[in-house]
């Protein structure tokens, strides 16, 4: 409806989308949703009742008894039963109010409603088709494969079909059902509030983290004392010799952790400030192509690949060095293979800090006439300073947090790592235990005060990561600013 | 000349963004049925004038008003700001069709608005096109994605989509300044058919644009303190040929902005 | 020497030392360096080619039907399959998916379309969403064993769900929500304004907007935030290993415990001699991951294009 060509006195408006877009009548279909809505409030009363009445000898009367809610002493759990049964009745002959006169709340909450029980009972015959065909100790044959997933299907289909149905068709009905505008606006509060909910999720959860990791530390905290656990030097737990001698004394791992993280530095960064280096500046972009998603596809193996691949095949190799109780597995083995682990992490970091170093930089140096690796070494690497420390310090990070690769290959001794042999380097060749270590290979048998320990290792093993990636995340904005 | 309704009343005017005052004082009628053009140097606030009348300016923070402005009669200010903008539509400088089907963009504004059944969605997104000129080109491939037209009939496109909601009042800021000359003469086209039945505002930079297409005139200047203020107001074929003020003679005759 | 360069003087300055000194001696030590940059490189990619290349070698030798569909048989003999492994691990990304994507696009939603405006209207508010963002940048950072730390007093013993899959998988939710809401940030963040203004000059609501215009346009990048948190959860084995128990049995519930891939590796690696079960497993995982890999390099790139088709 456009507005007529300009003729005095006339109000303006007439709006072509009426206030109501909707259709008006109400379509048989939604009436039979709403009979059968009041059917199933009227079924929740008279269920109810039959249920915590007592019926006497006949077939209900040993129904009642089968289902658990008639004994000896009388009906069970009526008072539940007639609570459950006045609730779905109310709730239905409100849903059916809603769609008798076609409310757009009532609609979406049958469809909301349909949807998770049919996916209830989807998710139910799943479950039993995986357990039929994977659950086996032989081969299940091909042809029974096929008969249980197409039983398994059907029985989705069948029972999704009435559902799905009845949804569809509440679908495309929607042009009958209205909704106010005090209802949408209403609507959109209530989205606005449940998104800042989501939002907060995060926090609630670092929040929750801390509150239970320092509740279950706190029975350590209190009966074996800050003191001893962080300048302890010896771990023999309770539970494997006895409450009466036990010790819980944190330094072996705690230079296990430091020391493991130090290898993998000393291995790890050289490589990767190189790679960053490389991809940054001097990489053709074909080689480029390749480096980059290698060292992202180093990012995505699982951690017990690396220790897998430790166990297998750098632990025969170290062996090999000709020192007394070298067994393949400690420091050095954990170093290298952290080394890797870290690598994506320090070189995607160094490289965004090289890349951000603007241009202007390095063309100037150019221009004077140094050369390429004159400019990058005085004057890029320099001006990516805090970013590649921040590369650094989050790669430290990392390697700290690191749990099993670690146990995989450093040997898990209790006891503070010591040198070989006369020679300092061979300390890199003793076993060892990390933090993280310490927490994965006694959690699942730690009992009291023992468990507590473990946690307390947690706690402080969270705290130290907190402050290295503050620290990291500081220079990161410090660079940014600057 | 037939006396004409007016369909916009805007009463002592002036926008402030904090502390800075971009808008001063502007008392104007702007007459429904007829296309109004804002001619001015950059910066002396056309395109903040325009976006008030559709309080799009409402979604930059600090944003202050001052003054009255009235949607017949009634202050736009007053009314919902949704239910405003299902009668005050706009087209942007940019074409900014979204990354849907041509359908989809047309049938959009619509289907907020709560239309769902599909036959009136088809009847009213055909409309829209071929009172935007699009129709033809268009109409086999109504599932194409508006992404890929040319940047003329985007904008079209774009006419069409805020036709299709039906507003009252079309708020143009530049519509074909980044567009080709020749599809820029056809968007002029069709802002004479359009006339009959919406009220156009368009800003332009383009003085023999506005001098081609529009009815009236409005000529904005800024001020030192670089607010922007209403120099003089009329029919553009006065404005153009008889100018009452000297600074809009000025401009016209290209000696500044 | 090492000193940031801050001023173009200086950097003048600096670039007149260097450029002293005889011009082939410098070209000799940037020669010198470049073979040991190129050596860098070449290591890196040596390391994954070599620890890639042994697993997939030995591993694949030990994959046949009957090692992909029955159970492993548990205890020290290390026989049986993987079956109940691969769809214990099917079940542990479906469940952290599902939780974890609602909770995490809500919460990028909430932060890029309405945090601005809420944030003008009270101050309570802007507090909680500086809170909200600390909270979020503090998660990411946790490592696994934390989590699983977490999940064991909270889920197993707290709630009492014990070691199950419903435990490990809302253990494995907190981990990954960080990543979904960050990548989901950077995809709402990269769709335009003018979609924004075009869809509300329209007479749409904000939330109309964002759910028929903005969300589907930052579709992309949502799932590819979704699809590198199955990579992780898929890799992971620290978080699990406290919270799913180790059963090799196939979970027939949410309350059952279980056994991801990643944890049989383990496993097999510390409880048993069989190493090439082991490497078998660890073959399936690194091959799920390169395809996963491939999968995100092609949405990204899909997103990236559809950015620029719009943009002119």
């Amino acid at each position: 409806m456009r507005e007529p060509d300009s003729a005095p006195g006339m109000t303006a408006g007439g709006r072509q989308l009426p206030a109501s877009s909707h259709q008006t009548g109400r379509p048989l279909f939604v009436t039979i949703v709403a009979i059968l809505l009041v059917a199933v409030a009227i079924g929740a009363i008279v269920g109810g009742i039959l249920l915590s009445v007592p019926a006497g000898e006949g077939a209900l009367g040993s129904l009642q008894v089968r289902l658990g809610v008639r004994s000896e002493e009388g009906m069970q759990y009526s008072l539940q039963i007639l609570l459950a049964a006045i609730i779905l009745a109310g709730l239905s002959a409100l849903l059916a109010w809603g769609m008798w006169t076609l409310q757009n709340w009532a609609r979406t909450a049958v469809i909301l409603l349909l949807g998770a029980i049919g996916l209830y009972y989807g998710l139910t015959v799943m479950f039993d088709a995986a357990g039929q065909i994977f659950g086996g100790e032989q081969v299940v044959p091909v042809g029974t494969i096929l008969r249980i997933a197409f039983s398994g299907l059907f029985g989705v289909v069948a029972t999704g079909l009435i559902p799905g149905a009845i949804i569809y068709a509440l679908i495309r009905l929607d042009a009958h059902f209205e909704e106010s505008p005090g209802q949408r606006a209403f609507i959109d509060r209530c989205i606005r509030h449940l998104l800042l909910a989501t939002a907060l999720s995060a926090v609630l959860i670092v929040f929750l983290i801390i509150l239970f990791t320092l509740a279950e530390a706190w029975e350590a905290i209190e009966e074996i004392g800050l003191n001893t656990m962080l300048l302890g030097t010896i771990w023999r737990p309770g539970s494997i010799i006895g409450a009466e001698d036990a010790r819980f004394g944190l330094v072996p791992m705690i230079v296990g952790s430091i020391l493991a993280t130090f290898g993998a530095i000393v291995l790890g960064v050289p490589l990767s400030i190189g790679t960053a280096i490389l991809l940054a500046e001097i990489a053709p972009s074909l080689v480029r192509e390749i480096m980059r998603p290698a060292v992202e596809l180093l990012a995505g193996i699982p951690s017990v690949v690396y220790g897998l691949f430790g166990m297998v095949v750098l632990a025969p190799l170290i062996r090999k060095i000709e020192v007394p109780y070298n067994t393949g597995f400690g420091l050095l083995n954990a170093s290298i293979v952290l080394a890797v682990m870290i690598l994506p992490t320090v070189t995607n970091i160094a490289e965004d800090a090289i890349r951000a170093v603007p241009r202007h930089y390095k063309e100037g140096s150019l221009a004077l006439g140094a050369t390429h690796w004159q400019t990058i070494r005085d004057v890029i690497l320099p001006a990516a300073r805090s970013g590649i420390i921040a590369a650094i310090i989050l790669g430290i990070g990392r390697a700290l947090g690191e749990t099993m690769a670690v146990i995989m290959v450093i040997g898990n001794s209790i006891a503070i790592p010591k040198p070989l042999t006369n020679n300092p380097l061979t300390l890199f060749l003793s076993s060892a235990r990390t933090l993280t270590g310490n927490i994965a290979v006694e959690i699942n048998y730690a009992a009291g005060a023992h468990r507590s320990a473990l946690f307390f290792t947690g706690v402080l093993l969270f705290l130290m990561i907190l402050l290295v990636n503050s620290l990291a995340r500081y220079l990161m904005r410090e660079r940014l600013s600057s | 000349m037939e006396s004409t309704r007016t369909k916009l009343k805007v009463r002592d005017f002036s926008v402030f963004y904090g502390d800075f005052q971009a808008l001063r004082d502007i008392t104007v009628d702007i007459p429904a049925h007829r296309i109004t053009a804002i001619i001015g140097p950059s910066g002396c606030g056309k395109s903040t004038f325009l976006r008030a009348f559709n309080r799009m300016n409402d979604l930059i923070p600090n944003t202050r008003v001052q003054g009255r402005v009235f949607l017949d009669d009634q202050d736009l200010f007053g009314i919902d700001v949704v239910e405003l903008r299902k009668r005050v539509g706009m087209v942007f400088q940019r074409p900014n069709p979204f990354p849907k089907t041509i359908f989809d963009n047309v049938a959009y504004g619509p289907r907020a608005h709560g239309l769902r059944d599909r036959a009136r969605l088809a009847e009213i997104v055909e409309r829209s096109l071929k009172d935007a000129a699009l129709w033809d080109e268009v109409k086999d491939d109504l599932d194409k994605s508006g992404l890929a037209l040319s940047g003329g009939q985007q904008q079209r496109l774009c006419i069409a989509r805020a036709l299709a909601v039906e507003p009252e009042v079309i708020l143009m800021d530049e519509p074909a300044s980044a567009l080709d000359p020749i599809a820029t003469l056809r968007i002029e086209e069709l802002l004479q058919t359009l006339k009959k039945n919406y009220t156009i505002v368009i800003v332009t930079h383009n003085m023999q644009q506005a001098a081609r297409v529009s009815d009236y005139t409005m000529f904005f200047n800024m001020a030192e303190d670089r607010a922007g203020y209403l120099v003089e107001y009329g029919p553009t074929k006065e404005i153009f040929t008889r100018p009452r003020e000297k600074l809009t003679e000025d401009y016209i005759t290209g000696r500044f902005g | 020497m090492l000193l940031p360069v801050s001023s173009d003087a200086q950097l003048a300055r600096r670039t007149v030392q260097l450029a002293t000194g005889s011009l082939a001696r410098r070209k000799l030590s940037q020669k010198v360096a470049f073979v040991f940059l190129w050596l860098a490189g070449f290591l890196v990619v040596a390391a994954l080619v070599w620890i890639i290349g042994y697993v997939m070698v030995q591993g694949v030798r030990v994959i046949n039907l009957e090692f992909l569909t029955t159970r492993p048989a548990g205890g020290v003999s290390g026989e049986g399959g993987i079956s109940t492994t691969i769809v214990t691990t099917l079940y542990l990304v479906v469940l952290t998916i599902v939780i974890a994507t609602p909770l995490g696009v809500g919460a990028a939603v909430y932060l890029v379309e309405y945090a601005e405006e809420t944030e003008r209207e009270s101050r309570l508010v802007s507090y909680l969403i500086a809170i909200a963002r600390t909270g979020i940048e503090i998660l990411a950072g946790v490592p696994s064993i934390i989590f699983g730390l977490f999940g064991f007093a909270l889920f197993v013993s707290a709630m009492k769900l014990k070691f199950s899959l419903l435990s490990a998988g809302l253990s494995g939710a907190c981990l990954i929500l960080p990543v979904i809401i960050r990548t989901s940030e950077e995809a709402l963040l990269a769709v335009p304004r003018s979609y924004r203004e075009g869809s509300l000059a329209l007479g749409a609501t904000k939330w109309q907007t964002t759910v028929g215009v903005v969300l589907p346009a930052a579709m992309p990048g949502i799932i590819t935030g979704v699809i590198l948190s199955v990579g992780r959860i898929i890799a992971e084995t620290a978080i699990f290993w406290v919270t799913l128990g180790g059963s090799y049995r196939l979970p027939a519930s949410l309350l059952s415990s279980g056994r991801s891939m990643a944890l049989h590796v383990y496993m097999l690696a510390s409880e048993t001699r069989a190493f090439e079960k082991a490497m078998g497993t660890a073959a399936i995982l690194i091959m799920t991951i390169v395809m996963l890999n491939l999968i995100i390099n092609y949405t990204s790139r899909r997103f990236a294009a559809r950015m620029m088709g719009k943009s002119r």
